[in-house]
C-alpha cells in the first residue's frame, strides 16, 4: 500500500473510533500526510517499514508535538528534539502518526490515572485496556496503526498488549535508546514495542535498537535477529513458573493459559517445571524502587523551566509545592510521596536498600534458571481485562496486576507477550497474553519461539468486534 | 495534632515540595500505611549477605568526547517555560519577597 493510502485509512479509522476510544492525544494529520508524500516519490523503500504508520506513547519526546505523558505537568510542552527511537524509525521511513493515551508518567495498570481520561477497551468499552501504555494497545487493537512505540518499566506493554488481544515486546535494559523517554524509574525503564504481530516487532527492533551515545545505558548488543524463523519448537527447553500459574485463579484464564502450553508442546517443546521463590516478592520489590527512582526523576517538574506554572505564596518554594500538588495527578502524587518517605532520612535501609537486595536475588535466580532452560513461559495477567473504576481506589489491587511481568524487568531481560486466545465473560470474548522471558540479551531467541507459536496459532488474528463495524 | 500517619505523609509531602489539601491527607495517609504495610513483607527475607542491585548497566557505557559540540538554541529550550526575561528564566522569588 502506497504511503499516503496508509495514512488515510489509519485516520478514517481513527476518525470512526476514537470517540469512544479515547486513545489519542495528539494526531499530526498533516505531518503524517506530507510526510507520506514524501515517501510516495521515493523511487525505493527504505525499509521493510517505508510508509508504514506507527503510533508512539505520550512519553516519548517527539519534536515540536505535545508531548505530556498524560501528566497536568507537561500540559501544552512540545520537545525541542525527537526521542532516539522515533526518529531511527522515521529515518527508515516509518510515519509515525499521533501519540498516545496512557497513565501519567506511567504509573498505573489500567489507562485511567491519565490526567487527560481514561482509554476503553475495543474487547469491551466498559473495561481497562491495561496501563500504562493503553491508549497504544487499544490504537493497535483497533487497527489505528500496525505498531506503536512504548515504554515498559514493570510490564507497561506487556500487561495492556494481553488485555487487548496484541503482541507486546519489552527489549533487554540497555537493547534501544531511551534518548527522549521521559523518566518513571531510570534503572527499570525500556522502550517496547507493541504490534500485530511479532513478525512486526521484528522489522521494528532491526532499526530501533544498538548503542546512542545519547545514552550511556545502551550496549553494542549482538544482532537481534541472529535465530531464523523457526517451524517447530523441537529441541527448546521451556520452563513453566508454578508460582506464576497458581496466581491465575480466574479457571477459564487457567485453561485457556494451559492450552497454550499443549500448543508449545505439540510444536516440540520440551516443558520443564521450575520452582522461583524470589519471584513472589516481584511486586513489592518493584514497587518500592521504582516509587524511589521516581521520586527523584519528577522532582524536575517544578514549574520552572517548562510546564505549567502555580503562583501558591509567590515565594520560590511555595510556587513550586502549588505547581507540583496541581501538576501532579492522584497516583503520582502517591508513589512520589510513597518513594520520598522510603528515601527519607532513616527509612532508606528499611525500605530502599532491602529492596535493591532483594532485586539482586531475582535478577540471579531467574539468571540461573536458564542454564536449565532456554525460554520461562506463564501467563502475562493473572485475569482478562477488568472493568474501569474497579481498582481505582484500591492501589494495592492495581499494583498487584504487576506481579507476573515485574520480574523481567526487575532483572533486565527480554520479554514477549502475545496472544493465546481469549475468556467469555458477559457475553463478550477478553482476550489473555502468553508470556516468554528469556535469558539475559537473548531477545532473538524469545522473538523466534514466540514467532513460532504465533505462526501455528490464530490468536493474534482476532479483531475486537468494534472494528467489524467499520471494515 | 495530625495522626501519626498523617504527619508521616505531611514530612513526605514537604520533602517532595507536595502541595496537598487538608481534604486528601487522610485517604493518602491511609494509602501509604496500606502500602508500607504490603512491602514489610520484604523484612522476611535474610539478605544480610546480599550486595544492592542499583543498576544493571555493568559497565560505564560508551562516553562521549569532551569537547563543545552543537546544542539546541536557547529560545527552543526557553519556549516551554511559563515565564521569560530577557532570554533567561524569570522564577519567583527565593527569598521570600513577592514578585
Amino acid at each position: 500500500m502506497k504511503a499516503r493510502a496508509a495514512v488515510e485509512s489509519a485516520l478514517a479509522r481513527i476518525e470512526g473510533l476514537e470517540g469512544e476510544l479515547g486513545a489519542l492525544l495528539d494526531v499530526d494529520e498533516d505531518g503524517a500526510r506530507a510526510r507520506a508524500d514524501v515517501l510516495d516519490r521515493e523511487s525505493e523503500p527504505r525499509s521493510p517499514l517505508h510508509g508504514v504508520p506507527f503510533l508512539v506513547k505520550a512519553n516519548l519526546c517527539w519534536r515540536g508535538r505535545p508531548t505530556s505523558a498524560a501528566s497536568r505537568a507537561l500540559e501544552g510542552y512540545r520537545p525541542p528534539y525527537d526521542a532516539t527511537v522515533l526518529a531511527q524509525l522515521v529515518a527508515a521511513g516509518a510515519n509515525p502518526l499521533g501519540s498516545c493515551n496512557m497513565d501519567e508518567f506511567g504509573f498505573g495498570s489500567s489507562g485511567e490515572h491519565s490526567s487527560f481520561g481514561a482509554t476503553r477497551n475495543p474487547w469491551d468499552l466498559s473495561r481497562s485496556p491495561g496501563g500504562s501504555s493503553s491508549g497504544c494497545a487499544a490504537a493497535v487493537a483497533a487497527g489505528f496503526a500496525p505498531f506503536a512505540l512504548a515504554s515498559d518499566t514493570g510490564g507497561s506493554v506487556r500487561q495492556p498488549a494481553a488485555l487487548c488481544g496484541i503482541s507486546g515486546f519489552k527489549p533487554s535494559y540497555g537493547r534501544l535508546s531511551r534518548h527522549g523517554l521521559i523518566a518513571f524509574a531510570s534503572s527499570l525503564d525500556t522502550v517496547g514495542v507493541l504490534a500485530d504481530s511479532i513478525e512486526r516487532i521484528e522489522q521494528v527492533l532491526a532499526i530501533a535498537s544498538g548503542l546512542d551515545p545519547r545514552d550511556a545505558t545502551t550496549r553494542a548488543l549482538p544482532e537481534v535477529f541472529a535465530e531464523a524463523p523457526r517451524e517447530h519448537l523441537r529441541g527448546v527447553r521451556i520452563g513453566v513458573d508454578r508460582h506464576a500459574l497458581e496466581l491465575v485463579t480466574h479457571s477459564a484464564s487457567r485453561a485457556c493459559v494451559e492450552s497454550a502450553l499443549d500448543a508449545l508442546r505439540a510444536l516440540g517443546a520440551e516443558l520443564i517445571p521450575i520452582e522461583l521463590a524470589f519471584a513472589r516478592h516481584a511486586v513489592a520489590t518493584y514497587q518500592l524502587i521504582s516509587s524511589c527512582e521516581a521520586a527523584s526523576n519528577l522532582a524536575r517538574y517544578d514549574g520552572l523551566r517548562y510546564g505549567p506554572r502555580e503562583r501558591g505564596d509567590a515565594t520560590l518554594q511555595g510556587s513550586i509545592a502549588a505547581t507540583r500538588g496541581a501538576g501532579l495527578g492522584r497516583e503520582a502524587r502517591r508513589r512520589v510521596l510513597l518513594g520520598t518517605f522510603a528515601l527519607s532520612q532513616g527509612e532508606r535501609e528499611a525500605w530502599l536498600e532491602r529492596a535493591a537486595r532483594v532485586r539482586r536475588l531475582v535478577r540471579d535466580e531467574l539468571s540461573a534458571c536458564f542454564e536449565r532452560i532456554d525460554v520461562l513461559v506463564g501467563p502475562t495477567v493473572p485475569e482478562p481485562a477488568f472493568r474501569l473504576g474497579e481498582r481505582l481506589d484500591d492501589p494495592l489491587a492495581m499494583y498487584a496486576c504487576d506481579a507476573l511481568t515485574a520480574p523481567a524487568s526487575l532483572a533486565g531481560l527480554p520479554a514477549a507477550s502475545v496472544p493465546c486466545g481469549s475468556v467469555e465473560e458477559d457475553g463478550v470474548a477478553l482476550p489473555l497474553g502468553l508470556q516468554l522471558v528469556g535469558a539475559p540479551l537473548a531477545d532473538a531467541r524469545v522473538l523466534a519461539i514466540a514467532r513460532c507459536f504465533q505462526s501455528a496459532t490464530a490468536h493474534h488474528r482476532a479483531q475486537p468486534p468494534l472494528c467489524g463495524s467499520l471494515s | 495534632m495530625p495522626h501519626p500517619a498523617e504527619e508521616r505523609l505531611l514530612r513526605a509531602a514537604e520533602l517532595a515540595r507536595i502541595a496537598l489539601e487538608p481534604h486528601e491527607v487522610p485517604a493518602l495517609a491511609r494509602d501509604l500505611e496500606r502500602t508500607l504495610a504490603a512491602w514489610a513483607s520484604l523484612s522476611a527475607l535474610d539478605v544480610e549477605h546480599v550486595e544492592p542491585l542499583w543498576s544493571l548497566a555493568e559497565s560505564p557505557g560508551p562516553g562521549r568526547a569532551d569537547r563543545v559540540a552543537p546544542s539546541l538554541e536557547r529560545g527552543e529550550l526557553l519556549a516551554g517555560a511559563a515565564e521569560v526575561e530577557d532570554g533567561m528564566l524569570r522564577v519567583p522569588d527565593a527569598l521570600g519577597g513577592a514578585r
